[in-house]
């Protein structure tokens, strides 16, 4: 953690890796792998009951109001431990939806709660009116989505629930084993649901949440890399061929040495782009760190599969499920980040 | 930088910016290379004179004490005034070692010529046979009464030939391990038995030097830390060597060389997907001053960091940015010489030639990766018994 951060945060970092340890960890990522669930009613409790999902909110809403740095520091904790419950989305969407005034305050609360989900999602709008949402993480899980159409005086979010009539979910899985939900709304099921942002002022407030969520993954990309580079050092360490350790080969600790530079210094901008969480450079500091940590995160455990050599291309191996996450978060962002980052 | 800046920090860099748009002698701006000392000490000693030649060293030495976020706002603003490289041995390497190590009277003595711009320094360390592998050195010193007597080569000495001293790494002593026996010691350039030839780089500059030491006689007050134990005070200061050396300011430049080769092509005659290219090469930029000020505040409070990825980052970035000049340069970056544009300078091949240096000195990339990978990473040193 950055040499700056203070005691409220270094106390969250080590309660977040309490948990994240205790309820994480290449286990519990094994089974969703398998098929298990990627989100579980008594784990989101437990994470709400830590108070992570108002980390981001004021406190007058009901959070704890420490903003884009403590976020940050939950994050890098659950990518550590390759937590797979949406995290990252979860505090994103709170933190919208403190901003979204009365009518959206009992799906806050509940959430905040940890008694529901909220998914977040960016809809495009078809010839037809028809909105559809793609790709988004856990939204299978999610009692509530909030979903965001137009831009500028158009622009509107509006509060969904999945079940309704003129709603259709479908899933998918993605590469590690959690599930990614389309949606598909009729332009009479938009109509019904309550408006809860709308115009410049909330296509702002989207947007904030949108960095947060962009800073979270970046944060949990951090920890997964460094957990992911940490199981190769030990092994590289012990693993012996030609009568010493492989780690005393060049190659491979030249290697290993440009995976800490690229997991040492994602880190740094992270916990930069997070400070500067409400300035004039916020959106470029957000796009900048998710773009970062996907590709390193991509890099890193790509490396450590190879350091692992046969061993890491088995399934049994908990390499691949550092790749597999890598490969699965850091690709939520692509394109929409990259975008930011040019101005588009 | 992505840093919210304070009331006082914003303020310090308008104040930087105002005084270097009307202190930068227009000839200076934007020089890939060092000028000479006839032409470029005089913005040295302005610098000096301004309160910012040391923005590192303490305000007890006479240096600015200015935090690492007043560090970083400065290299901005002289990268983008396109302010021209002064030497550096004195302010970054021989005077925090004084400060660490040296006597009251060695401290006396040079650091106030040192801010002042008044004694170039230049670093004695690399030998024909001994680069990566420093403690091989061979120049011998030999103790006679109250002086030590000097003979040996130095070479790839940076500013050798403009120094007036030398900070030298020299053998007293050959038993035991080779780090043990090495002396630091002063040396005054003006001394009789020294010879020096300039060296021509591929950049085409005569930005190093050899050195020839016959019969030098140094008086052993000018040797810092004790006989034989030079090889502590030349690391005793490595960590804050490591900040210097792996700083965002040459990132800053290439950066900026980049941007007025942009400013210069039409859009349409630059490659595709070079303008994505060049908005991820700015995300290393952030991500190196990232790392930087986090590496630079942990040095200021005291707290162990590793700063030795630093330079292995600072490099690559560089490397990576100059690489874009030459792609947006298109054929344009065949041509030998700069050229100017306006206000701007056109430049796809001197900064890029010159860059090579930055992975060769102060211990190689690959020294660097075997340093970090055996004593940061824990890997196990190859050959070492198990």
């Amino acid at each position: 953690m950055n040499a700056e951060a203070s005691a409220p945060l270094r106390m969250i970092a080590e309660s977040a890796a309490d948990f994240a340890a205790s309820h994480g960890g290449p286990g519990a990522a094994r089974r969703v792998h398998e098929g298990g669930p990627a989100w579980e009613a008594d784990a989101w409790k437990a994470i709400a009951g830590l108070g992570w999902l108002g980390i981001a909110v004021p406190e007058a809403a009901g959070g704890l109001e420490l903003g884009a740095p403590a976020l940050c520091v939950v994050a890098e904790e659950a990518g550590r431990a390759l937590l797979t419950p949406p995290l990252t989305a979860g505090m994103a969407a709170a933190a919208v939806l403190a901003e979204a005034g009365d009518a959206a305050a009992p799906t806050l609360q509940a959430l905040i709660e940890g008694t529901l989900h909220v998914a977040l999602a960016q809809a495009e709008r078809g010839a037809d009116g028809t909105r559809t949402a793609s790709l988004v993480p856990e939204g299978d899980a999610a009692a509530q989505w909030l979903v965001a159409s137009g831009q500028g005086a158009d622009f509107e979010a509006r509060g969904l629930d999945p079940a309704a009539l003129g709603i259709a979910l479908r899933v998918r899985h993605a590469v590690d084993g959690s599930r990614l939900a389309d949606l598909a709304i009729e332009p009479a099921a938009w109509a019904d649901a309550p408006c809860l942002l709308s115009g410049a002022v909330g296509e702002a407030a989207w947007a904030r949440g949108r960095q947060l969520a962009w800073l979270g993954d970046a944060a949990y990309l951090c920890g997964l890399m460094d957990a992911a580079l940490r199981l190769a050092l030990d092994y590289l360490r012990l693993r012996r061929q030609f009568g010493v350790p492989i780690g005393s080969f060049q190659a491979l600790q030249h290697r290993a040495t440009d995976c800490h530079v690229d997991v040492t210094a994602t880190r740094a901008l992270v916990h930069e782009a997070a400070r500067a969480a409400g300035t004039a450079r916020a959106a470029w500091a957000a796009a900048a760190a998710v773009q970062r940590a996907s590709a390193a995160a991509l890099r890193v455990t790509q490396e450590v599969v190879q350091f692992h050599g046969a061993i890491g291309f088995a399934d049994e191996h908990d390499a691949g499920l550092y790749l597999r996450r890598a490969m699965a978060v850091g690709a939520r962002h692509a394109g929409a980040a990259l975008a930011a980052l040019q101005g588009r | 930088m992505l840093r919210p800046e304070s009331a006082a920090d914003a303020a310090f860099r308008h104040e930087v910016r105002d005084w270097l748009a009307a202190h930068v002698p227009e000839a200076l701006r934007h020089k890939t290379f060092r000028p000479l000392p006839a032409e470029g000490m005089p913005w040295y000693r302005a610098l000096s004179q301004r309160g910012w030649i040391a923005p590192h060293w303490p305000r007890t030495h006479g240096g600015m004490g200015a935090s690492p976020v007043q560090q970083v706002i400065l290299m901005e603003e002289m990268a983008r005034a396109g302010t021209p490289d002064f030497p550096t041995q004195g302010l970054n390497h021989i005077g925090p070692m004084l400060i660490a190590r040296g006597t009251p009277a060695q401290q006396q003595r040079h650091l106030g010529p040192i801010l002042a711009g008044d004694a170039i320094w230049c670093q004695g360390y690399s030998e024909p046979g001994s680069g990566s592998d420093l403690a091989s050195l061979r120049t011998r010193a030999e103790v006679r009464g109250d002086t030590l007597v000097i003979n040996g080569h130095k070479i790839w000495t940076t500013w050798g030939h403009h120094a007036d001293w030398m900070f030298a790494l020299v053998r007293t002593a050959s038993s035991g391990k080779p780090q043990h026996g090495i002396t630091f010691v002063l040396i005054d350039m003006k001394t009789p038995g020294i010879r020096r030839r300039p060296i021509r780089t591929i950049a085409g500059d005569e930005e190093f030097a050899e050195v020839f030491l016959d019969e030098v006689m140094v008086p052993l007050e000018n040797v810092v830390g004790e006989i034989d134990k030079g090889w502590q005070v030349a690391t005793a200061v490595l960590s804050e060597e490591r900040l210097r050396i792996g700083a965002p300011a040459q990132a800053l430049r290439a950066l900026e060389r980049l941007r007025m080769m942009l400013r210069a092509t039409p859009a349409e005659r630059v490659p595709p997907g070079v303008h994505e290219a060049v908005a991820l090469a700015e995300v290393e930029v952030e991500t190196l001053v990232a790392a930087y000020l986090e590496a630079a505040e942990a040095a200021a409070q005291g707290l162990a960091a590793d700063s030795s990825y630093l330079k292995l980052l600072a490099t690559d970035t560089v490397h990576r940015l100059l690489e874009l000049v030459r792609q947006v340069a298109g054929p344009a970056a065949a041509l030998r010489d700069a050229t100017r544009h306006g206000a701007d300078l056109l430049d796809a091949t001197e900064m890029f030639l010159q860059a090579r240096r930055l992975g060769i000195y102060g211990g190689s990339s690959e020294v660097q990766r075997n340093i970090i990978a055996t004593r940061v990473l824990g890997l196990p040193v190859a050959g070492a018994k198990p």
